[in-house]
């Protein structure tokens, strides 16, 4: 085809020449779409020459042609195109047609162009506005799950307003987040998590944004898109564009009402069969559910002792300690409800769009108004969004945005804390019942009452003011966690064009938020809360940025053409925490009191904090771009980059380079073009980094407050003078860059009219000089040293495969399948230094990266194995634990999938999307606590003897005897799986081996279900409607998973790159969910 | 002419990028240097907490006086520990102690300032190294501590004592020097009074002889060692939440209470009724003997069972001192160093002890119609005196007497443990401390995890639980 056209071109050059003398001839028309609508910047091409001209504001073109015989090729983007002869014509009015498809997919690169992605040398994905709103998720983060190859969506619970972690092509680096960074509009934009993520679920702040108000989300994922945002880019790059008016377009509404119920997912197998108690027999206030059956008890109301304590609840009923316990009630689906309910949410989101030939106006508002599962949960998000655009002449632009975020939310307390829901919920054996959580404790009739007291399974009378666990009722009732968080985002963009060939940039913005914290907890909560807490932080963290641009571009001939930019970034990132704490309330205050007094605390038991935060990069970067015969496209780019965060002995500037070839050789006609009719070969090479962290590389003296080991702790400052002491972390003024290298290569074919497409992609990618707190010998005196101490590596390939199986007039059947598959590997730790401790896990199990594993590995008490991996058991022929702890699982998963189906038919359509996620281990902690505490579901098992049977500590079961528990064989012949086994090495506590609760975590669910139907006849628009959605749909409706208990999708770590720990954490939801959209 | 104009606009642009990034790192929330003092008073808080906190109750697990009941403390009473459970004392003393101390000695020393204020911190030095040498045997001495060495040579166990002697005779001889007291305050202990510190450092002469069996010289250290209960090496407790007493932060605050209560088998050897004693046998009480006030002094009953007594008056009150050498321990040193060289100096040594005891000792506010502690005669330990109804040697009756007196004296300190393993093989005086499980008693801390990771000189065979350190095989 090039062939023939280039011949063509040769022969319109001779007769150019020849047709000289011809007389000329004036076209003029309009170009409008099939609204009527004019479209502007239409190309008008006389076909066979170089003679063009484009539409104007007002979609009117005037071209001068040679003759009657010229063909005026009419191309727009988006639109079918039209070739149209000219003939005795003098005007020429055309209508376009919107393309169904758009071949050729726009991305946003990491500058903010626009570009073809037919003309990209390196892999990207391009998520539309529909995909997003039509996952109907509850955040922005969540609903880009199973979107694109490559793209790893994490999640935590369903805890409303729970961010989410995005991990792109594995991970990039050790101990720093390696999210991609998020540029909105050109501007990047904060994503952090802050506040401790272990105890609640935290938010993304990307999720800030109102999903309705983006047009799309073009993911660069490898290092070759994101050169040009150099040391902030090695997790790739998220480039958003919002939604603008359209220039002469008349005024346009959408109302999108949405509205959602929300339920659990998966539950705890929980047994109900046996008590609390131990060995076979009721104990009042035993921790586990080891006592006596149930069902065998007398049935009567339970002996208690009135002659001593008691304790008035609530509700005003008085509990005494109980003698004998008759009652056979249970109580595990009541105590559930009181404090899980049915979610919801509802989200109205209003926007109206137009513009005239000059200038076009976005705005748009939404609310989304949420109430989690669990009770008194909550989350609120209200947005304000405007963009405008005003053409000050024909050779300017500019562009101007502004959003504000309001979000708040109440978070219940979980994961590891004895203030956490699930700890003391699922703990709570079958037959306590919760009701009675707060009141009076009498130590006698003739006592006075002692007030405010919990009251928990563990202290049954509350004759403690210890409550060990909280009672779940007490934390959601008496503890609160509340976030507010102001936040605006604007920018503005002045472009330039001075003359045909250069084009100047201005971009500014500015990201700044205000987040308020509080948390509160009644005296009588658990641990050290015990006389009544209360948190305040207000933090503000603010990024401006700005950027300077020249492109020059040239036309060099028909079949070269290129173009030069340089450009100036500034980036400042700011953050001020200020915040106090009081401890040991002086007057009683509960969270019914909205008493916030700082005062309320005696002057040594109450803190402050303030820390402030500040740093700067700037760099230099020029890229170039190259295209030959209209299928080679070559781009090279180069940043030079200086930064605050290096110290005085580095080598500043760094550089960061990267290069990328495109060829679209089936632009050579090897196979007819029905049958491929596109197909590209890729190939980039690239680099970006990671700078060091704020303030390390001075070395810093510290006022230690030296913790006591599951005590408390010493404050130095209240001693003597006070106390100050190096930190215990080093600096270091010799900091480089990490750095990423990455190649990869790639093709993106279309076949059979495009009907198929199919695009292939293998990276690789080595990071080095990757900046860890690398941990030193405890002797040397010092915790770890910042420094550039480890390597690590990345293999992928990112399939995605999509087709149109059917269409006609009425149906249209889509399928796409996508799959990833990342293998790291950590290549090199500091001499001697065999793995390094992350920050993220649990006391016991937590993450690690470790040499020649995959990052964030599970470390934890395994068991005793010998050389050939045959358990070593005791005497009693029970396994042995390791006493050297190592490695007991990998969470990274092995590959990652989903499918993605759409039906429509009419004005109906159905969409599906299943995901998958296969290989990753997770350690079930729960599982394992329930286990020790006799609370798990398959713990109803009883068995009967059919020899003579040790058990863990070396009693005999003699044979006939039946007991409460399973036979088992751990290689040295059957044993007594009892309640001995998991207080002991089998459970949690008591120094159990942890591999034993290594699992599977692979999952593969049904991530939505879609059905809509279009509302638009002559009535609707008769009432000035001019179309109606209605949607239903179902999220994460089906989970297959071998992981009991809750959705393996869970981190007890919070937003973190390390995974693999289920820990008590809160449990995530499916939903129903029904929106309407109405657009006038 | 070009070049050149390209060439100033490059460094412009380099100069004036390199200016704009320019002098932001410095953390302006931290400062970068402070002088000796406050590293001295943060390595004498980090002290108490080895000495009063985790470490001590861990030892005090393995030697028998606590009960581990449920998760982290059950591993030490039912032995199923790993390197990683004893990682935050070792961590405790090289990072916290001996790093800041050796930053405050060093700027002494640079600063040409000898005296008191250095042989201050020659004496924490000595206690760190010396407590932790006894707990994991063979510890890097030389060269552990500073950041020079890449991994620390680990030293025996038995040179790292010697080392200790000889730091703490130049400890004494600075603190004689009468010059250099640190700035008022800073010492948080005697506010840099030279005499009780030198009191201090000859006990300490004397445990780590008591520890190599080194009787005589410990006899010796003992008698200039600390000669009253005011002198006592002790850190001031207030009732903020972070200065609290670490016994009362444990045992009143923290959840981990739950899971540790004091041992039946300690309990019993002190507690008066019958009724609640979970092995009335086991009782010291007698004729000449009323442990009433020292029970109620050190323990209460509560919902888990027998616990140190965190109220008022109570050896765990929120702002108890908290004692890491002690008037009790010189004494009681005095006693067995004297009794294993002549029975009647012990005994009279022992008898001065009681005498103490008998005037409410270091019990805060006792009822004193509950405290009796009568002299002995030496009938007493005949074979059917009232200490030695079981007829052993009158020796070993009194050596017995003073090393149950010591374990119930030093209750709660790390020296109880090394007493137990110092005394293991003398089967007739030994307080018949019964393993938690199984039948071998623990030997030692078991190295660190952390250090096992990061240096290359970690001995390649970690000592096992129960093999016994150098100086008590």
């Amino acid at each position: 085809m090039k062939k023939t056209k280039l011949i063509a071109k040769f022969l319109m050059f001779f007769l150019l020449f020849s047709g000289i003398g011809y007389a000329q001839k004036t076209i003029q028309g309009t170009i409008k779409d099939q609204n009527g609508n004019p479209l502007i910047g239409v190309t008008v091409i006389e076909q066979g020459t170089n003679n063009g001209k484009v539409s104007d504001f007002d979609g009117n073109f005037s071209i001068e042609v040679l003759d009657d015989n010229a063909i005026l090729g009419i191309t727009y983007i988006g639109f079918v195109g039209q070739n149209i002869a000219v003939g005795s014509n003098s005007t020429i009015n055309v209508s376009l047609a919107e393309s169904l498809e758009r071949l050729d997919e726009v991305v946003v690169t990491a500058l903010g162009f626009e570009v073809s992605s037919d003309k990209l040398g390196f892999a990207t994905s391009v998520v539309s506005n529909e995909t997003i709103t039509e996952a109907k998720e509850t955040s922005l983060i969540n609903s880009l799950s199973g979107k694109t190859a490559g793209v790893r969506i994490s999640r935590n619970s369903g805890d409303p307003g729970d961010g989410a972690y995005i991990q792109v092509r594995g991970m990039s680096s050790i101990e720093r987040d390696s999210q991609p960074l998020i540029v909105i509009d050109g501007i990047p934009m904060s994503n952090d998590v802050r506040g401790d993520s272990y105890d609640f679920a935290q938010q993304s702040r990307l999720n800030d944004l109102n999903p309705n108000d983006i047009e799309s989300i073009s993911v660069l994922k490898g290092a070759s898109a994101a050169a040009l945002w150099g040391t902030q880019a090695i997790g790739g790059v998220l480039q958003i564009t919002t939604k603008s008016g359209k220039f002469n377009q008349k005024m346009r509404v959408n109302v999108t009402t949405t509205y959602s119920s929300d339920v659990i997912n998966v539950k705890y197998p929980l047994q109900d069969t046996y008590g609390r108690g131990s060995g076979g027999v009721f104990k009042r206030t035993d921790r586990r559910a080891w006592g006596d059956k149930i069902s065998l008890r007398s049935g009567a109301a339970d002996a208690v002792d009135t002659s001593g304590k008691y304790f008035i609840d609530q509700d005003g009923v008085t509990h005494y300690p109980i003698v004998t316990k008759n009652s056979t009630q249970l109580y595990d689906e009541s105590n559930f409800d009181k404090v899980f309910q049915n979610g919801h949410f509802l989200e109205n989101n209003v926007s109206i769009s137009g513009g005239n030939k000059i200038s076009s106006i976005y705005f748009s508002f939404s609310d989304f108004d949420q109430e989690g599962i669990v009770k008194n949960s909550d989350y609120r998000r209200s947005t304000v969004s405007v963009k405008a655009k005003h053409k000050l002449s024909e050779k300017s632009m500019l562009d101007a945005s502004f959003k504000y975020m309001k979000t708040g939310s109440n978070r219940i307390r979980r994961g590891v804390s004895n203030n956490g829901l699930y700890l003391g919920l699922l703990r709570t054996p079958a037959d306590f019942d919760i009701s009675g959580y707060k009141g009076d404790y009498y130590s006698s009739g003739t006592a006075a009452p002692i007030t405010g007291r919990q009251r928990t399974y563990r202290r049954p009378m509350a004759d403690s003011w210890s409550a060990v666990y909280n009672n779940p009722l007490w934390t959601i009732n008496e503890q609160e966690n509340q976030s507010t968080v102001d936040r605006f985002i604007a920018s503005v963009n002045l472009n330039v064009k001075p003359l045909e060939w250069l084009e100047l940039i201005a971009r500014a913005g500015v990201d700044r938020f205000l987040e308020r914290g509080h948390q509160f907890y009644s005296p009588g909560s658990a641990s050290a809360f015990v006389n009544g807490t209360q948190i305040k932080d207000f933090a503000t963290n603010s990024i401006i940025n700005a950027d300077f641009i020249a492109k020059a571009s040239k036309t060099f001939n028909e079949d070269f053409s290129g173009d030069i930019l340089v450009g100036f970034n500034f980036n400042q990132k700011e953050t001020v925490v200020e915040g106090n704490t009081i401890n040991n309330f002086i007057l009683y205050t509960d969270t019914g009191d909205d008493i916030l007094d700082v005062d309320n605390a005696s002057p040594e038991n109450r803190s402050v904090r303030s820390t402030f935060g500040n740093e700067r990069t700037v760099a230099g970067y020029t890229s170039a771009n190259f295209s030959a015969y209209g299928q080679l496209f070559i781009n090279a780019t180069m940043r030079s980059e200086w930064a605050s965060t290096f110290g005085l002995n580095s080598n500043k500037p760094f550089y960061f380079p990267s290069a990328s070839v495109a060829w679209q050789f089936s632009q050579l006609n090897i196979l007819p073009e029905e049958l491929l009719s596109f197909g590209k070969l890729r190939f980039s090479y690239a680099e970006v980094g990671v700078q060091p962290t704020r303030y390390n590389t001075f070395a810093e003296y510290v006022s230690p407050n030296y913790g006591d080991s599951l005590g408390g702790s010493l404050s130095t400052g209240l001693f003597g003078g006070g106390g100050f002491t190096p930190d215990n972390s080093l600096g270091n003024p010799s900091l480089k860059p990490e750095r990423k290298k990455e190649f990869e290569i790639g093709t993106d074919l279309r076949f059979l009219d495009d009907k198929l497409k199919f695009s292939a992609t293998y990276y690789s990618n080595k990071i080095s000089d990757i900046l860890i707190n690398f941990p030193l010998a405890p002797t040397r005196g010092y915790t770890q040293l910042y420094g550039n101490a480890a390597s690590m590596k990345n293999d992928g390939v990112e399939l995605e495969l999509g087709s149109n199986i059917y269409r006609d007039s009425n149906w249209n059947v889509n399928m796409s399948l996508l799959y990833s598959k990342n293998k790291n590997e950590v290549t090199d730790l500091l001499e001697g230094v065999e793995s390094i401790r992350l920050a993220t896990g649990l006391g016991g199990v937590h993450n690690r990266a470790m040499l020649g594993q995959q990052h964030g590995i599970l470390w934890g008490d395994k068991t005793l194995r010998d050389a050939s991996g045959k358990i070593e058991t005791d005497a009693n022929g029970f396994p042995i634990k390791d006493p050297i702890q190592g490695m007991i699982g990998d969470p990274n998963p092995d590959w990652q999938g989903s499918a993605i189906g759409s039906v429509s038919y009419k004005n109906f359509s159905l969409s599906v999307l299943l995901e998958t996620s296969q290989g990753g281990d997770i350690f079930g902690g729960t599982k394992s606590v329930l286990s020790d505490f006799g609370r798990w579901g398959s713990q109803v098992n009883e068995v009967t003897a059919t020899q003579d049977l040790k058990t863990f500590k070396g009693n005999t079961i003699t044979s006939g005897t039946t007991f409460r528990g399973e036979i088992k064989d751990f290689g040295d012949g059957p044993v007594a799986v009892n309640e001995e086994w998991y207080i002991g090495l089998g459970g949690y506590f008591g120094g159990g081996i942890d591999d034993i609760y290594v699992e599977d975590g692979s999952w593969t669910r049904l991530r939505e279900l879609s059905l809509s139907y279009n509302l638009n006849n002559e009535f609707t628009k008769s009432i000035g409607i001019q179309n109606a959605l209605i949607t239903a749909t179902g999220r994460n409706l089906l989970l297959w998973t071998d992981f009991e208990g809750t959705d393996p999708d869970t981190n007890v770590s919070g937003v973190s790159s390390s995974r693999g720990i289920d820990y008590f954490n809160n449990p995530s939801t499916k939903s129903y969910v029904f929106s309407l959209t109405l657009t006038f | 002419m070009k070049k050149l104009f390209i060439i100033s606009l490059i460094s412009l642009i380099t100069f004036g990028c390199e200016k704009i990034v320019e002098d932001l790192n410095q953390n302006p929330n931290n400062p970068t240097s402070a002088p000796f003092q406050y590293t001295l008073t943060a390595a004498e808080v980090a002290n108490t907490l080895i000495h009063t906190g985790a470490p001590a109750r861990r030892a005090g697990i393995l030697a028998g006086q606590g009960t581990g009941l449920d998760r982290q403390h059950l591993t030490y009473t039912a032995h199923l520990v790993t390197t990683a459970s004893f990682q935050t004392t070792w961590s405790l003393t090289y990072r916290s102690v001996l790093r800041n101390i050796l930053i405050a000695k060093k700027s002494l020393i640079d600063e040409g300032r000898e005296g008191i204020a250095l042989g201050i911190t020659q004496v924490i030095q000595a206690i760190a190294l010396g407590t932790a040498a006894s707990l994991y045997g063979d510890i890097p001495f030389d060269q552990g501590g500073s950041l020079e060495f890449e991994n620390p040579e680990f030293e025996t166990q038995s040179a790292v004592y010697g080392k200790v002697q000889a730091l703490l005779d130049q400890a004494i001889t600075n603190l004689s020097k009468g010059i250099g007291r640190p700035p008022a305050g800073s010492d948080i202990h005697f506010d840099g009074n030279p005499s009780s510190w030198i009191q201090v450092a000859n006990t300490l002469k004397a445990r780590y002889y008591m520890h190599t069996k080194n009787y005589s010289l410990a006899y010796t250290a003992a008698q200039s060692g600390i000669s009253s209960y005011a002198n006592s090496l002790m850190t001031p407790h207030g009732t903020a939440t972070a200065d609290a007493n670490l016994n009362y932060q444990f045992f009143a605050l923290a959840s981990r209470k739950n899971d540790l209560v004091t041992s039946d088998f300690f309990a019993s050897l002190i507690d008066p009724d019958n009724s609640t004693n979970p092995i009335p046998a086991n009782y010291r009480g007698h004729s000449k003997t009323d442990e009433t006030a020292r029970y109620n002094y050190l323990l209460q009953n509560t919902s888990l069972g027998i616990q140190p007594n965190c109220s008022k008056d109570g050896f765990a009150q929120i702002d108890a001192p908290g004692k890491i050498v002690t008037f009790a321990e010189n004494h009681l040193i005095l006693a067995e160093a004297g009794a294993r060289s002549s029975f009647n100096n012990g005994l009279t040594h022992l008898n001065e002890f009681r005498n103490f005891m008998a005037s409410g000792g270091y019990m805060s506010n006792p009822n004193m119609s509950n405290v009796k502690y009568d002299a002995f005669l030496a009938s007493d330990f005949e074979s059917g005196g009232i200490e030695n109804s079981d007829g052993i040697s009158n020796n070993n009756a009194l050596l017995r007497e003073i090393l149950e007196e010591r374990y119930i004296s030093l209750f709660g300190q790390i020296e109880v443990f090394n007493d137990l393993r110092r005394t293991q093989d003398e089967t007739a005086a030994r307080v018949p401390v019964i393993p938690s499980t199984g039948s071998s008693l623990p030997q030692r801390f078991m190295g660190s995890a952390a250090e096992l990771n990061s240096n290359s000189n970690f001995p390649t065979t970690v000592p096992g639980f129960y093999d016994r350190t150098e100086v008590n095989k």
